[in-house]
């Protein structure tokens, strides 16, 4: 088969679609993640394999604030809240993606969300994909941070 | 619909574009919380409000609490999985080898006494294959055209569209309902964080063991949606995670999408 004729590349897909139909599923080695698909295959490309998807959540009471009416001001209550939570859910992602034995977590996703019953409940949620690296850096270091926990990443 | 530029994309992969496909049910759900499991009474386990002196309370999954599965849960399964197969019955019907822009909306409205109602609607386009081979099974995916395109340039194709459900139930003891009030300062919720992190972790837990079930090599997660029940002495959870599984088929020499410079200075 050709790699210029288009209908090769569906012809094969199929092919290995049915046969994984028909067989049975073995205990094979399996990976989640939260890339879309172009990040997935850069990740592999730059040298890394995705271990799984990861993700640390907190529920959060954002404190009663007080402040005046005329004056610019720092929420700083508000301000603490948001470094507090934000630091509780990556870490608790850190610690699955540790368990797992990572490099480093990949496409993090820190989402915030104000929940509609309870208007001072926040979830501060990070959602990510761990990797390992194949090798380690040319550095002769490790892919881990100073702290030896995972590296953290928006990107792939 | 796929845009010009799509169906390219598609016809470049050896695809083209046959209908949009739909699959719809519509279930009548008893208004009932996470210990409801189908009869008329709610079914709490033994020791489900904790210790009676500082014990923390057990947290509950709808994945790992065995024959006591909330109605809940079974009523969103059953619809999820009915809606996917009358798509996927659809798409077989006009011929084609695969699904994809799947997407599934659900709809909750108010019956008469009290009872909830919830549509899902799962559509798609559905697409053939120019060659000669065709699936014994349609494939779906919530991959868009341009993303399909990518990934079997890159060997790996779409098998089966995802959606997992989870719930989780935990008791609010009163330590735990002080830090939510009014006048309590910044502060975790603990009842609901751990609850909320228990659930998330089961849904993903529960979405690598669905794509392991339809023979996947890997699956990408598109969305795991959260909702918080409203009880204030139950911390209820409810988590949908949604991706697609997909296949890795031989590889053939196909350039990668895009040069990458390797973080790794000796490979190559």
């Amino acid at each position: 088969v050709s790699a210029a004729d288009p209908s090769a590349l569906s012809e094969i897909a199929l092919r290995r679609l049915n046969e994984s139909r028909d067989s049975d599923v073995g205990g094979r080695a399996l990976f989640t993640s939260d890339l879309s698909v172009n990040e997935f295959l850069l990740v592999r490309e730059a040298g890394f394999r995705p271990l799984g998807l990861v993700l640390g959540s907190s529920i959060y009471h954002v404190g009663l604030q007080t402040r005046r009416w005329n004056a610019n001001q720092e929420l700083t209550t508000l301000s603490q809240a948001m470094y507090h939570a934000r630091e509780l859910a990556m870490t608790r992602m850190a610690a699955e993606a540790n368990d797992l034995g990572a490099d480093g977590i990949v496409g993090v996703r820190l989402q915030i969300e104000f929940k509609e019953f309870g208007h001072h409940l926040a979830e501060f949620v990070a959602i990510g994909t761990a990797v390992k690296g194949d090798t380690g850096p040319v550095t002769g270091e490790t892919w881990r941070n100073n702290k030896n926990m995972p590296f953290t990443s928006d990107r792939m | 619909m796929l845009s010009a530029q799509e169906c390219a994309a598609l016809a470049g992969v050896g695809f083209r574009q046959v209908s949009e496909v739909i699959g719809g049910v519509g279930i009548a759900v008893a208004p009932r919380g996470f210990f409801w499991t189908g009869s008329s009474r709610p079914n709490y386990p033994a020791g489900w409000q904790g210790g009676p002196d500082d014990g923390a309370p057990p947290i509950y999954t709808s994945s790992t609490s065995g024959s006591r599965v909330p109605a809940r849960i079974m009523a969103m399964r059953s619809g999820l999985r009915t809606a996917s197969a009358r798509l996927v019955e659809e798409a077989r019907a006009v011929g084609a080898d695969g699904v994809i822009n799947v997407r599934m909306d659900q709809t909750t409205s108010v019956a008469a006494a009290g009872a909830s109602i919830w549509s899902f609607l799962a559509t798609g386009t559905a697409v053939r294959s120019i060659g000669r081979t065709r699936a014994s099974t349609p494939f779906t995916s919530a991959l868009s055209a341009n993303q399909t395109a990518l990934a079997l340039r890159c060997g790996w194709a779409p098998v089966s569209y995802l959606a997992c459900p989870v719930m989780a139930a935990r008791w609010v003891e009163s330590a735990s309902r002080q830090q939510e009030r009014l006048s309590s300062g910044n502060g975790e919720v603990v009842a609901y964080a751990e609850t909320v992190n228990v659930c998330r972790r089961q849904a993903g837990a529960d979405f690598a063991a669905a794509s392991r079930a339809v023979g996947a090599d890997g699956a990408v997660l598109t969305e795991m949606t959260l909702e918080l029940g409203p009880a204030k002495d139950l911390a209820e959870v409810s988590v949908l995670a949604t991706g697609t599984a997909l296949i890795r088929f031989d590889d053939h020499e196909m350039p990668a999408p895009l040069p990458v410079i390797p973080m790794d200075g000796d490979r190559r």
